[in-house]
């Protein structure tokens, strides 16, 4: 064979190749209002004979957005090394948790309201306020008018009670549905912008999942859509023929792949038009992609590829922020505790139905052989905050203070004593065998502690602490990620995990500790963050009580319920609290500014959660 | 040779057979409920209190069909897998496990592809080169230096790669199948973005490719360089080119080119690694991915596939086997 031939061989062979791979990017343009000129878009405005000074944006020759334009990110690190469900935009049957698995809470859905839970402020966005009746069975919400969706159809009563009405149809196998079946009786509009929502069982909390964004991502769908559609369940409201997802915030779907989501701003926005927001966001394009990981994120913070997304480890941000010194975290880089915390605490969940953890002066000794600011230096090399009760840092800026600080203050959990580690465990009615091991009845304290794979930093360090205090301790890290069934089964002794109770007010963390949340030996619990299979009667009371109130920081009779709680918590000690989770979020302002931060606290910086959105508003381009 | 035909069809159909039942079997062999295990992994991770996760896992166990008995359950799954149905994503769900292979599978192929090509082209030329007395010392020096880059697992290449051009010169990208702000379409830039992101993971699978394939292409050379018809075509005063070329690599070629198509049969699986080290969106990193969070549906999916391609390549070598080689004759005992 000829040597040109070959040649020409190898060159169709590796054109082919590449085309293959360009073909495997799966991408699918959204062919309706991309390749139409600004002019197009323009034209809906015109037949709503709107004056023309509102879309002086619309005819602005704009061309292809240039990197400065555009708002890189990628998603939250728990969706994996592609983005989970790039072609399903249905907020309620979508693999990643509503739109947080896509990125379309960025800036595509918007929310009722949103709550900032660093100060507990509520931004009213689609809803304009809502109410409640005096025992809490009637909840009415008070719709915003003038908004729009995508469509140009007009957002209203019909939207809110069709998502209702279909999440209570078709729980439990949609998101939040079996919340709402549970409460509510029936919807119904007074008009077109006044929602009655009647509950079963008086709830003074029911309003959470539509008022606060967080990781609830409660999203209104359109009816005049939905309605028609056969089964909601398998509707995955992706139609790029139809202009599918219709949504009704600043940006619209252009385009969509496992490796890329390319939402492009709309300039016919409502809340510009209305004069709600008094101009359209800063990037003319945001673009989604998968977190992958934290090394590879760093490269690509490194190299200026992104602006915002996944977190890094603290090491790793360390590195990254040295050769990029744009990246700015949620406290300044200079400072040893640089993440935001994330709502959730580590903790060592024991298993108050064994034999050992069932004494609570064992729990308590154990408390107290727990050194946290060590344990804090050693996992986390000082970046993150020693804890004793399981309150997270946005309900500790907001609530514990004056004498629910006073109660948690009096008991000094917080500091290690060998001594009190005696006197407990004497108390339990143990004592040191000559190897200094702790025994009782000829059985040593002896206990497991798993350790799931990305707690792996706390556990040598917990085993440690308790060895040297006179334990008999194994670490058994989890190498096969079976911590679930552990957890829901009871078939563990200790387990290092995260404690994620509420974020804006005691009663969901304190009700964690609440006996209907344990289950008989041998039979599964409901949720397995609840795995300390603990019931006290006196707790249940406090709970509750709680449960029966309204939530508010300035009403002494609540305070008092939650102060005795707490205290329970505090003398029982069914679980050790270790310290808050905090997660390195750093914004690159390369490109853009404007990112939350501990100086600017305007929102949670986690881009999973559903108040991102705000951020959305708040960049501003840096070059 | 029909009985020849019908005994490496056979072993096909075992081979395929075995490994999927094998696939099926060995995840729920593994203690512990993959469904709650998934649920609690998504409910630790977006921070949810107060879950029914009970609850949760009875509706995505009846949804899935692992609540019937195992028999039945692996009655469907053949039922499914002859379909080219693997279900659903366990994590993902409602996407297919088909959809996420579609996804990833022309990422594999064309990276893979291109690398398995080069290295062979490149390794098989060295190797025949390194075994001819008269090629120049340099060339003849290369042997312990491919010796160690073969030795090398192609993943260490990865990171020195990704430190040296990705993070200190800048010159390339460190990871992904396309920059972040590239628009996909079918057009020149598209095609240019993509070819400088399989750069990297390409040529760390052609650094180790090389020396493997070199090393084997000599080993034959050698053997076929001792050959009594090498000393006639010597003899009869030959051009040392055409004695090379023509009977000397041409004879060497065929384990090699036995072992190109055996590579091309595992394309879709040699490369998991290097895939994931540089979050290639290929089926490497779908299966890697999947085995991390336990998505069982889509390990099944992406074993399945990754065997039958295997299976495939070994079944048509084997029957190309006479073809190629006019020396090779198979005949009933």
């Amino acid at each position: 064979m000829k040597r040109s031939t070959i040649l020409k061989i190898l060159s169709v062979f590796f054109i082919l190749s590449l085309l293959m791979t360009a073909c495997g990017a799966e991408e699918t343009p959204v062919p309706t209002e991309e390749a139409a000129p600004a002019e197009e878009q323009a034209a809906p405005a015109e037949e709503e004979a709107a004056p023309a000074e509102e879309k002086p944006a619309a005819v602005e020759p704009m061309g292809e957005p240039t990197r400065a334009e555009t708002f890189v990110l990628t998603l939250w690190s728990d969706t994996g090394g592609s983005i989970p469900a790039f072609d399903n935009w249905s907020p309620v049957m979508n693999a990643g948790g509503a739109l947080r698995g896509n990125g379309g809470n960025i800036g595509m859905s918007e929310g009722l309201f949103y709550r900032n839970l660093n100060n507990g402020e509520e931004t009213p966005w689609l809803g304009e306020s809502y109410g409640h009746n005096a025992d809490f069975t009637q909840w009415t919400i008070k719709l915003r008018e003038g908004v729009e969706w995508s469509d140009g159809e007009a957002f209203n009563c019909a939207d809110l009670k069709f998502t209702l009405d279909m999440l209570v149809a078709n729980a439990p196998d949609m998101q939040q549905s079996s919340y709402f079946k549970e409460w509510i009786k029936d919807v119904s509009c007074t008009d077109d912008f006044n929602v009655v929502i009647n509950l079963n069982l008086p709830y003074s909390r029911f309003m959470y999942p539509l008022v606060i964004g967080w990781e609830y991502h409660f999203a209104v769908v359109p009816e005049h859509i939905w309605k028609d559609q056969a089964d909601p369940k398998t509707f995955t409201y992706y139609d790029p023929e139809k202009g599918w997802p219709v949504w009704t915030g600043p940006y619209k779907l252009v385009s969509t792949s496992a490796t890329q989501v390319v939402l492009d701003r709309r300039d016919d926005w409502w809340a510009v038009k209305t004069g709600f927001v008094s101009e359209l966001p800063a990037p003319r394009r945001i673009i989604t992609i998968p977190f992958a990981s934290d090394d590879l994120a760093a490269q690509k913070y490194i190299t200026n590829e992104i602006d915002y997304g996944g977190p890094l480890l603290i090491g790793t941000f360390q590195a990254a922020n040295a050769q990029n010194p744009k990246l700015l975290p949620w406290y300044p880089p200079d400072q040893k505790v640089l993440g935001a915390p994330d709502g959730c605490l580590y903790d060592l969940i024991m298993n108050n139905q064994k034999p050992l953890f069932a004494d609570k002066n064992v729990r308590l000794a154990l408390n107290y052989a727990t050194d946290r600011q060590q344990l804090v230096d050693l996992a986390y090399l000082g970046s993150t905050v020693a804890k004793v009760v399981p309150f997270s840092e946005y309900i500790y800026s907001t609530w514990v203070t004056g004498d629910l600080k006073a109660a948690i203050d009096s008991y000094d959990r917080m500091t290690p004593s060998p001594d009190k580690v005696t006197e407990y465990m004497t108390t339990a009615g143990y004592v040191k065998n000559e190897a200094g091991i702790w025994v009782k009845d000829g059985a040593t304290a002896k206990f497991t502690i798993i350790t799931p794979s990305w707690l792996r930093p706390i556990g040598p360090v917990l085993t440690e602490q308790y060895t040297q205090a006179g334990f008999e301790v194994t670490e058994d890290p989890d190498a096969t990620n079976t911590f679930g069934n552990a957890l829901s089964s009871g078939e563990f002794d200790a387990m290092v995990f995260v404690f994620c109770g509420s974020n804006f007010e005691p009663y969901d963390t304190l009700s964690m500790f609440h006996s209907k949340m344990s289950a008989p030996e041998g039979t599964a619990v409901t949720n397995g963050m609840a795995g300390w299979r603990y019931g006290n009667p006196d707790m249940d009371a406090a709970i509750d009580a709680m449960q029966a109130m309204f939530p508010d920081v300035n009403d002494p009779a609540y305070i008092e319920q939650v102060i005795a709680a707490t205290k329970i918590y505090l003398e029982e000690m069914p679980a050790i609290v270790l310290a808050d989770e905090l997660h390195v979020i750093p914004g690159n302002n390369t490109y853009w500014t404007g990112f939350p931060n501990a100086d600017d606290p305007y929102v949670a910086p986690f881009p999973c959660w559903r108040d991102i959105f705000l951020m959305t508003l708040k960049l501003k381009t840096a070059q | 040779m029909l009985s020849y035909l019908g005994k490496r069809v056979f072993q096909f159909l075992l081979i395929i057979f075995i490994a999927n039942s094998l696939t099926f079997l060995l995840p729920r062999m593994i203690p512990g409920d993959p469904i709650l295990e998934a649920m609690q992994i998504k409910a630790a991770a977006a921070g949810r209190q107060n879950v029914d996760i009970q609850a949760w896992v009875a509706t995505y166990n009846e949804k899935f069909g692992l609540n019937e008995p195992l028999w039945k359950q692996y009655l469907i799954y053949w039922r499914d897998l002859i379909r080219f149905d693997f279900g659903y994503s366990l994590l993902d769900y409602p996407a297919t496990v088909v959809s996420k292979l579609k996804g990833a599978i022309p990422w594999t192929l064309g990276f893979m592809s291109v690398a398995i090509f080069f290295a062979f082209i490149v390794g098989t030329t060295l190797g025949a080169l390194l075994a001819w007395p008269r090629s120049p010392r340099l060339v003849q020096g290369m042997v312990p230096f491919l010796m160690v880059i073969s030795a090398i697992p192609f993943y260490l290449f990865s990171l020195a790669m990704i430190w040296i051009f990705g993070v200190e010169l800048r010159l390339l990208p460190t990871g992904g199948g396309h920059s972040p702000i590239q628009m996909l379409a079918w057009n020149w830039a598209t095609f240019v973005d993509i070819a400088r992101h399989a750069i990297l993971p390409a040529l760390s699978l052609v650094l180790f490719g090389i020396g493997a394939w070199a090393l084997s292409m000599r080993a034959t050379m050698v053997s076929v360089l001792g050959e009594d018809y090498i000393t006639f075509a010597q003899a009869k005063g030959l051009p040392e080119r055409q004695i090379f070329l023509r009977y000397g690599v041409r004879n060497a070629l065929l384990p090699q080119a036995t072992g190109l198509a055996i590579s091309f049969g595992l394309i879709l699986s040699s490369g998991i690694l290097v895939e994931a080290f540089f979050n290639y969106p290929g089926i490497g990193s779908l299966m890697f991915n999947a085995i991390n969070q336990k998505d069982y549906f889509v390990i099944n999916g992406t074993v399945s596939i990754m065997v039958i391609c295997a299976a495939t390549a070994l079944l048509i070598v084997d029957l190309i086997y006479p073809l190629i080689d006019p020396r090779i004759r198979y005949r009933n005992k």
